[in-house]
C-alpha cells in the first residue's frame, strides 16, 4: 500500500514539476530580449565617412539586441576630450563602448575611464600590449596597398618620382605602422619621398601658409581619410598644382574626387563589415559579462579594396562603396 | 579467422545473456515495486494506460492538424503578402512605363529636335514625378545627350553607350528594359551625392528635320521607391521576409542586402530563380524554409517570400506549451480520478476480502461487510447469509453434540452400580432373615429415598438439599453394609440448600472415598462432607482420611486419558467433572487434593444459583452458564 502510494506520489510530483517548468516556459514565450545600451564614440561622428560603418553597426545592433547611442562629436582634439565623452556616456548608463581611439597620449587615462566596461575598438588599436577587442583594417596592409596603387597608377615608372606623404595622425601607432609599411613597399622603386607630414604638421603648416613650398611633388600619398580630403581640398584650391593623389578613405568627398579624376586610387576599408562585426562582438562581450565570464581579446581584420576611376562603377565595387543607406 | 569468428559468436551470446539478465532484473524490480495484483492497482493502471493512449492519440492528431492549419495559414499569408507587394510593385513600374510612354509618345514623337526642345515637357514630367524619379534623359544612338531633367552637368568622359541600360535598349528595340539597382553615373553632383537607381530604358525615334534616327530614352527611377514598397512587406519583425530579384537571379532588394554585399549573409536566390510561381520547401544553410515565388509582370523580376520553418515552431511555441500543460493537467486528473474510481470500486471488495480473511483466520463470528456497488453488496449479503447459515449449522451441531454427551453422561450417571444394588438387597435379605426388621426397614427406606432423588422426575438439576439427602441415604446404606467401619459427617451450611446443583455428583465421590479410602480402616475411617458458600460460588467437599495418593496422580484423575474404571459406581470422577462443566462452564468442576497417608479431599465447585423453576429449566436447556 505504501509502495503504491509512493509511486502515485512520485508520478504526481513529476507531473507537477513538468507543469511548473512548462508554465514557466509559457510565461516566457514572446518575452522580448533584453536590450543593452551601447555608446559609440567616433571622432567627427557626423562625417559621412562613417555612413557605411553606422549602417553596419545599426544592422548588427538590431540583430543582436543592442540599443546604440552614437555620440555626437566634432573633431576630437585629444584623448582627454574623448575620455570625457566616454565618461559622460557611462554615467548615462552605457553598458558597452564602441570607440574609435583618436590618440594614444595617455592609455592609462583611457583604461581608467573604460574600466571593466565591455569595449570594442574600431579602426585603431591601442598597441600590442592592450587587451581590447579590435575591429580594424590591418594598417600595415593598407599602407602596402596604397604603395601598390601608386606603383600601378604610375605604371611602374617611378624613377625620379617625387612623393609627398600625408601620414595622418602619427600619434597613433597604427598610423605609424601604415606609414612604415608604405615606405617599405615604395622603397627601392626609384621614387623619392620628398616630405612626410603628420596631420598635426599639415594643419600647422597650412595655417602658416607653408604648404606651397612642398607643392613640388608629383604624387601625394594620403594615409587616412582626412589626409585624402586635405590633399584634394588643397589641390582644388590651387589650380597651379598638379598632384596625383593616392590615398586611403571612404568619404563621399574622397570618392567624388576619385570619380572626378583628382584622386587616382583609393584604398577603401569595408566600413559596413566593421560596423556589423563590432556590434556582434559587443553583443558577445555583454552576454559573457552577464554570465560572469571574461571575454578574450579578439582582433578582427576588415577587408579593403583598391578603387580606381576605372572600376568605380563595377557592380561589386559600388555595392561596397555606396552603401544603400535607408 | 575461425578463432575470431568464434570469439565474435561468444561475444554475441554473452551480450544476449546480459540483456536477458538485465530484462529479468527490470522485471523483478517492477514486480517488486509495482504490485499489479491488487484490483485497485489493476483498475487504476488499466484506466490510466487507456486514457493516456487515447489522450496521446487525440493530442497528436489535433496538434498535427493544428500545425498543418498554421502552416497553410502562413503559406496563404505569404501568398497574400506577395500578391499585394507584386500589385504595388507592378503599379509603381506601370507608372514608370507610363512616364516613359508619355515622354515618348506625347513629347519626343511630336518634336523636331532640329528646331524644337523637349526640355520643358521633360522638366514638367520630372517635376510631377520627382518623388520616384532621379532623372529623365534622352540620348542619341551614339550616346550624346539630347535632353535631361533635372538639368545637370554631364560627367566628363562618361560614355553611355558602354552602360548596360543603353546596350539593353539598343539590343532589343521594342521593349522596355529595367536594369538592376546601380549607382547613377551620368551627371555631376558637386554635393558629392550619389543615387541608387533602377534604369528604365527604351529605344525611341528622334526626328531631326523630318529624318528619324534612333535614340534611347532613360528614366532613372529612384531605388528608394522600390525599397519603400518592399520594406513595407518586410515590416513584420518575424524571421519571415520578402526579397526581389531580376530575371537573372541578381538581387534587386533584400532586407539584408548590405550584409549580402559585405559577405556576411547569403541568399538562395539562384535556386529560387528556377522555381515556378508556387510554394516550395527548401533547405538552405541547414535551415528548412518555405519559399513562395511570384513573378512580377513585364519585368520578369521575381518576388520571393521566405518563411523559415523556425517561424512556425516559434509561433507554435505557446500552443505547444499550452498543449503540454493541458495534457499534464488531464493526466493528473486522470491519475487522481482513476485512483478515486478504482479506490471506490476496490474498497468494498477489499473490505469484503478482509471479512473473509478474518473468517479464515478463525473468527467464527466475522462482521461480514455489506456495501459498495450492487454486485459487491449482493456478494456481501450472500456471504453473510452463508456465514450465518454455517454458524447456525455449527451451533446446531455443537448443541446436538452437547446434548448427546449430556444424555450419555446423564444416562451413565443414572446407572446404579448393580453390585451396590445387589449387595444392598443382599444385606436387606440377611437382615430380614436375621429378624432385624427395623434395620431392614431403615435400609429399604434409605434405598427408596436414594432412588427417588436419583430419578427426580427426570431432572438433571436439583436442589443441593436433595443432593445432600441422596448422599446421606447412600452413606447410611453403605455404613450398614460396611458395619460402621467409618464415620460419615455432613457439615452443610443451611443457606446453600436452596441452590442448584447437578444431581448425583456427591455419590460418586463418596463411593470413591469408601472404596479407596475406608475399606481397610477398621473403624477409624472418617468421611466428611462439607458444604459452604464463598462469594458467588458454592463448594462441596468430600474429605476422607484414607491412604491418599500422590498429588500428581490426583491431578491425572481429572484428565480424560486417565479415566479408569476399577470399582465403585463405575462413573468416575471425570464424569462428574465433565457434567459440572457442561452445565456451569469450564471454570467450574472438581478439584482433588491428596497426600499419601493423610487422606484425600475432593471439592465440588459450582456457581451459586438459587433454585427456581426458571433457573432449573434454563440450566437443563443449557441456556444459562
Amino acid at each position: 500500500m505504501m509502495g503504491k502510494r509512493l509511486w502515485i506520489g512520485l508520478i504526481v510530483t513529476v507531473m507537477v514539476a513538468i507543469l511548473i517548468y512548462v508554465s514557466y516556459g509559457m510565461v516566457n514565450v514572446g518575452k522580448k530580449e533584453t536590450y543593452h545600451s551601447v555608446a559609440v564614440v567616433l571622432g567627427d561622428s557626423s562625417h559621412d565617412r562613417w555612413n557605411a560603418f553606422k549602417e553596419g553597426l545599426e544592422q548588427g545592433a538590431e540583430e543582436n539586441h543592442i540599443h546604440l547611442n552614437v555620440v555626437f562629436t566634432g573633431v576630437l582634439q585629444s584623448q582627454e576630450e574623448e575620455c570625457t565623452a566616454i565618461r559622460r556616456e557611462l554615467e548615462n548608463g552605457a553598458e558597452g563602448l564602441i570607440v574609435q581611439v583618436i590618440a594614444e597620449e595617455s592609455p592609462e587615462l583611457f583604461e581608467e575611464t573604460v574600466g571593466e566596461t565591455p569595449t570594442v575598438l574600431i579602426e585603431n588599436d591601442m598597441g600590442s600590449e592592450d587587451e581590447y577587442t579590435t575591429v580594424a583594417a590591418d594598417q600595415g596592409e593598407i599602407g602596402a596597398a596604397v604603395a601598390q596603387s601608386v606603383l600601378s597608377g604610375e605604371s611602374g615608372d617611378m624613377q625620379g618620382l617625387r612623393i609627398g606623404v600625408l601620414a595622418g595622425n602619427q600619434s597613433m601607432h597604427s598610423q605609424r605602422k601604415c606609414l612604415e609599411s608604405f615606405l617599405d613597399a615604395i622603397e627601392g622603386s626609384g621614387a623619392e619621398i620628398a616630405w612626410i607630414r603628420s596631420e598635426e604638421e599639415w594643419d600647422r603648416d597650412a595655417a602658416a601658409g607653408l604648404l606651397h613650398e612642398d607643392a613640388e611633388v608629383d604624387v601625394v600619398v594620403a594615409l587616412d581619410n582626412n589626409a585624402t580630403e586635405c590633399a584634394v581640398t588643397f589641390l582644388q584650391e590651387n589650380s597651379d598644382i598638379s598632384w596625383r593623389i593616392y590615398g586611403e578613405g571612404r568619404s563621399e568627398k574622397a570618392i567624388y574626387y576619385l570619380d572626378k579624376g583628382s584622386v587616382k586610387a583609393l584604398v577603401v576599408p569595408g566600413g559596413f563589415y566593421m560596423g556589423y562585426r563590432s556590434a556582434e562582438l559587443m553583443a558577445r562581450k555583454l552576454k559573457l559579462k552577464t554570465s560572469g565570464e571574461k571575454d578574450e581579446k579578439a582582433e578582427t581584420h576588415v577587408d579593403f579594396l583598391t578603387v580606381t576611376r576605372e572600376n568605380l562603377y563595377d557592380k561589386n565595387v559600388e555595392k561596397i562603396l555606396y552603401p544603400i543607406v535607408s | 579467422m575461425e578463432c575470431h569468428l568464434r570469439n565474435t559468436e561468444q561475444g554475441k551470446i554473452r551480450l544476449v545473456n546480459k540483456i536477458k539478465k538485465g530484462w529479468e532484473k527490470v522485471g523483478c524490480w517492477l514486480k517488486r515495486h509495482m504490485e499489479l495484483r491488487s484490483i485497485q492497482m489493476m483498475i487504476a493502471v488499466s484506466f490510466t494506460v487507456v486514457s493516456v493512449c487515447i489522450m496521446g492519440f487525440l493530442v497528436l492528431t489535433l496538434y498535427g492538424q493544428f500545425s498543418r492549419r498554421i502552416e497553410d495559414q502562413y503559406v496563404e499569408n505569404s501568398a497574400q503578402l506577395l500578391n499585394q507587394t507584386a500589385i504595388n510593385l507592378e503599379g509603381h513600374l506601370r507608372n514608370m512605363r507610363w512616364i516613359s510612354d508619355a515622354m515618348y509618345y506625347s513629347v519626343i514623337k511630336d518634336k523636331d529636335l532640329a528646331v524644337q526642345s523637349m526640355d520643358d515637357e521633360m522638366n514638367l514630367l520630372y517635376e510631377a514625378n520627382k518623388d520616384n524619379l532621379v532623372s529623365i534623359a534622352c540620348y542619341t544612338n551614339d550616346g550624346n545627350l539630347t535632353a535631361a531633367a533635372p538639368i545637370a552637368t554631364v560627367k566628363a568622359d562618361v560614355d553611355v553607350t558602354t552602360h548596360q541600360w543603353f546596350q539593353d535598349a539598343v539590343g532589343q528595340l521594342e521593349n522596355f528594359h529595367f536594369s538592376t539597382p546601380h549607382v547613377q553615373n551620368l551627371f555631376d553632383d558637386p554635393s558629392y551625392r550619389y543615387y541608387w537607381v533602377i534604369s528604365l530604358s527604351r529605344t525611341v525615334e528622334l526626328n531631326h528635320n523630318g529624318e528619324t534616327s534612333l535614340g534611347v530614352l532613360l528614366v532613372d527611377m529612384n531605388y528608394s521607391s522600390i525599397e519603400r514598397i518592399l520594406k513595407k512587406a518586410n515590416e513584420d519583425a518575424s524571421a519571415e521576409y520578402v526579397y526581389l530579384m531580376d530575371q537573372d537571379g541578381e538581387i534587386i532588394y533584400h532586407p539584408k542586402q548590405d550584409q549580402i554585399y559585405a559577405g556576411i549573409s547569403s541568399e538562395n536566390n539562384l535556386a529560387a530563380l528556377a522555381y515556378e510561381d508556387e510554394t516550395f520547401q527548401e533547405s538552405f544553410e541547414g535551415e528548412k524554409r518555405l519559399v513562395t515565388v511570384k513573378t512580377v509582370s513585364y519585368t520578369g523580376w521575381k518576388l520571393v517570400s521566405v518563411v523559415p520553418m523556425e517561424v512556425y515552431s516559434m509561433g507554435m511555441e505557446s500552443t505547444r506549451y499550452l498543449v503540454i500543460i493541458l495534457v499534464i493537467l488531464a493526466l493528473l486528473a486522470t491519475v487522481l480520478l482513476n485512483q478515486l474510481v478504482s479506490a471506490r470500486i476496490a474498497k468494498p471488495l477489499k473490505k469484503l476480502n478482509a471479512s473473509v480473511e478474518e473468517w479464515e483466520a478463525g473468527n467464527l463470528h466475522p462482521d461480514i461487510y455489506v456495501g459498495g456497488s450492487t454486485e459487491v453488496m449482493h456478494l456481501g449479503n450472500t456471504l453473510r447469509s452463508t456465514v450465518e447459515q454455517i454458524q447456525q449449522l455449527m451451533q446446531d451441531i455443537v448443541v446436538e453434540q452437547e446434548e448427546k454427551r449430556k444424555s450419555e453422561l446423564d444416562a451413565l450417571q443414572s446407572q446404579i452400580n448393580p453390585h451396590f444394588l445387589y449387595n444392598t438387597l443382599d444385606s436387606i435379605v440377611w437382615m430380614i432373615t436375621g429378624e432385624k426388621y427395623e434395620e431392614a426397614v431403615f435400609m429399604v427406606t434409605q434405598l427408596a429415598s436414594l432412588f427417588r432423588v436419583s430419578l427426580s422426575q427426570g431432572k438433571t438439576i436439583i436442589r443441593i438439599e436433595d443432593e445432600i439427602r441422596h448422599a446421606q441415604n447412600y452413606m447410611n446404606i453403605q455404613k450398614i453394609r460396611y458395619k460402621n467401619v467409618f464415620q460419615a459427617d455432613f457439615d452443610i451450611e443451611p443457606e446453600i440448600l436452596g441452590y442448584c446443583t447437578v444431581k448425583l455428583i456427591l455419590q460418586p465421590l463418596l463411593e470413591n472415598a469408601i472404596y479407596y479410602g475406608m475399606e481397610y480402616m477398621d473403624g477409624e475411617g472418617e468421611i466428611r462432607v462439607n458444604g459452604y458458600r464463598k462469594g458467588d460460588d458454592i463448594f462441596l467437599e468430600v474429605q476422607d482420611n484414607g491412604p491418599g495418593i500422590p498429588q500428581e496422580e490426583a491431578d491425572r484423575l481429572l484428565t480424560e486419558g486417565n479415566r479408569e474404571r476399577k470399582r465403585g459406581s463405575g462413573v468416575g470422577l471425570i464424569n462428574v467433572h465433565s457434567r459440572i462443566q457442561l452445565r456451569f462452564g469450564p471454570q467450574y468442576g472438581l478439584q482433588i487434593e491428596s497426600c499419601p497417608d493423610e487422606g484425600t479431599t475432593v471439592t465440588i465447585h459450582i456457581p451459586a444459583i438459587p433454585y427456581s423453576e426458571e433457573n432449573q429449566r434454563q440450566l437443563e436447556e443449557g441456556k444459562r452458564k
